[in-house]
């Protein structure tokens, strides 16, 4: 392998006429394949780009004490969770250390497993998952359950271990098994996330006039999550402009936004919902009806807020328009798209 | 041939320049070529197939049991049948997850799944544990040969909320095999 490199180089100071040509080619080359190498390695090692930084909300500061704050946003940045989700569980498992139900300070909850400020279980081993991910964060000697200084850094790397950051659902679900829980932390963190630290994200509509409006709608049906994905900003103006044109004349249920899609779509991106439910009537596909009417309406829109996937059971459009589709698999409901 | 070759590989470095560069760039266009390809995975709402009207080609079945008759299901079976299967997987699951039902009567659920779920009981506070939950929409999301993806909206009468469901397809139905994929 070294001897034609050498070769290489040799004829390449031989011949200076071809030495530009031939490293232009060899560094074009080089950097497809360093961007190749890139991204290979990024696919295998699941990287994600930086998350956004949030100071903590009016709720934060009035509800968290000052040192678990500092804790939270300490182990948070330590192990690359989001802080005010080790905050939420630390609200939920013990409303930060301060309940006086039994297993907070010693001996372990009414369940017989958990104990301390962020309810690690004790009793699920050996080894306990504490035992696995309990550690000594403030080296006074003691590796403690119920010392906040060790319990939540130990949080932290249990949420890192169990999927956190990339699939923050399964990590909280992995701490207590139930998706109403998932849904509460979820809620909960989105409660104490004030405004965002990156000054990038000021140009964000997360306090647009249109988001506050569609968050005090009672025509628009959200769960707690497609809330917090309104709230966190990121959602397309052009969506947002949809979802109040059409609450202006029918009441939607919204089955899925952004967080509660799987990647790689539209939804993904901010640019895309899905209606399950026009003015009661379950979307099933049929050519009458509300959300029958609901569709041809925003097939019948025009300009730059016209979508272009507008999907359902039959085409909204006509075959002549490539921008409304149908699919066997959304007689359920419409969805409504962007390309970017 | 053999000659040609040798003749080819003797000549001067800097005359293969241009073979080279070639080559460069028909590996890259292979690596983009199946960099695209791998992203054509399940039938996604980003890049969908834009049909003229409802599809109606009948969808194959996996060769998952060659023993048995293959029928042809069409896509709208498929989607009526795995959403039969996550309706009764939910109508226990549920209430196991509001500490009101046993884990091990979970139907229709992939033994992992099983498993990972009944590592450890949820911890319900009694407050959380009089409640009721009920399904108000199941949405399908998507579905590709054997595998789907539904969202259900979850009303328990204090919280709204969604529990997204993986389900693959097995020569005996439709079952549960993920919980948390979105």
């Amino acid at each position: 392998m070294a001897v034609p490199a050498l070769a290489l180089a040799g004829t390449a100071l031989r011949n200076p006429l071809r030495t530009g040509r031939l490293l232009l080619v060899l560094g074009a080359a080089l950097a497809l394949w360093a961007m190749f190498l890139i991204s290979a390695i990024s696919a295998i090692l699941g990287l994600q780009p930086l998350q956004d930084a949030f100071e903590p909300s009016g709720a934060a500061d009035a509800d968290i004490p000052a040192e678990y704050l500092q804790l939270y946003q300490h182990a948070g940045q330590r192990y690359d969770i989001d802080p005010w989700i080790l905050a939420a569980i630390g609200k939920i498992e013990t409303d930060h250390g301060r309940s006086r139900m039994p297993g907070v300070r010693s001996g372990v909850n009414t369940y017989g497993c958990c104990a301390g400020p962020m309810q690690f279980n004790l009793r699920n081993g050996p080894p306990s998952t504490w035992d696995t991910y309990g550690l000594d964060a403030n080296r006074d000697g003691y590796r403690s359950p119920y010392d906040p200084e060790d319990a939540i850094p130990a949080a932290a790397r249990y949420l890192q271990a169990s999927g956190a950051p990339a699939d923050y659902r399964r990590a909280i679900y992995a701490y207590n098994h139930a998706d109403w829980y998932v849904n509460d932390v979820l809620a909960q963190a989105d409660a104490y996330r004030g405004a965002a630290t990156n000054p990038v994200d000021a140009d964000r509509p997360a306090d647009t006039a249109t988001v506050r409006e569609l968050l005090a709608s009672r025509r628009l049906v959200l769960t707690d999550g497609q809330r917090a994905d309104l709230r966190a900003g990121g959602i397309d103006p052009r969506v947002l402009a949809t979802l109040a044109w059409m609450t202006r004349r029918h009441t939607v249920v919204i089955t899925s936004l952004r967080h509660d899609h799987y990647p790689g779509t539209n939804h993904e991106a901010g640019r895309a919902f899905d209606i399950g439910s026009v003015d009661g009537e379950i979307c099933r596909g049929t050519r009458i009806g509300p959300c029958a009417q609901l569709v041809r309406e925003l097939a019948a829109v025009a300009g730059p807020t016209r979508s272009t996937e507008l999907i359902y059971c039959w085409d909204p459009d006509g075959p002549a328009d490539p921008r409304g589709f149908a699919r066997a698999d959304h007689c359920d409901h419409i969805h409504w798209g962007m390309d970017a | 041939m053999l000659e040609r070759l040798r003749g080819w590989s003797g000549r001067p470095l800097h005359h293969r320049a241009a073979w080279f560069a070639l080559a460069v760039i028909v590996l890259l266009a292979a690596v983009v070529a199946l960099e695209a390809l791998d992203d054509t995975g399940p039938a996604g709402d980003a890049r969908p197939p834009r049909p003229a009207d409802a599809p109606t080609v009948p969808l194959t079945l996996p060769d998952a049991a060659p023993n048995r008759p293959r029928p042809t299901v069409s896509p709208a079976d498929d989607v009526a049948a795995s959403k039969r299967a996550a309706r009764r997987f939910l109508a226990h699951y549920l209430p196991f997850t509001y500490g009101q039902q046993d884990a091990r009567h979970l139907p229709l659920i992939s033994d992992e799944l099983r498993a990972e779920i009944i590592r450890e009981q949820p911890r319900v506070p009694p407050s959380v544990r009089a409640l009721t939950p009920r399904i108000d929409l199941l949405q399908m999301t998507a579905i590709s040969g054997p595998r789907a993806k539904i969202v259900a909206l979850v009303n328990d009468g204090m919280r709204y909320y969604s529990v997204p469901l993986e389900l693959t397809k097995t020569p005996d139905g439709w079952i549960i095999s993920d919980l948390w994929s979105f």
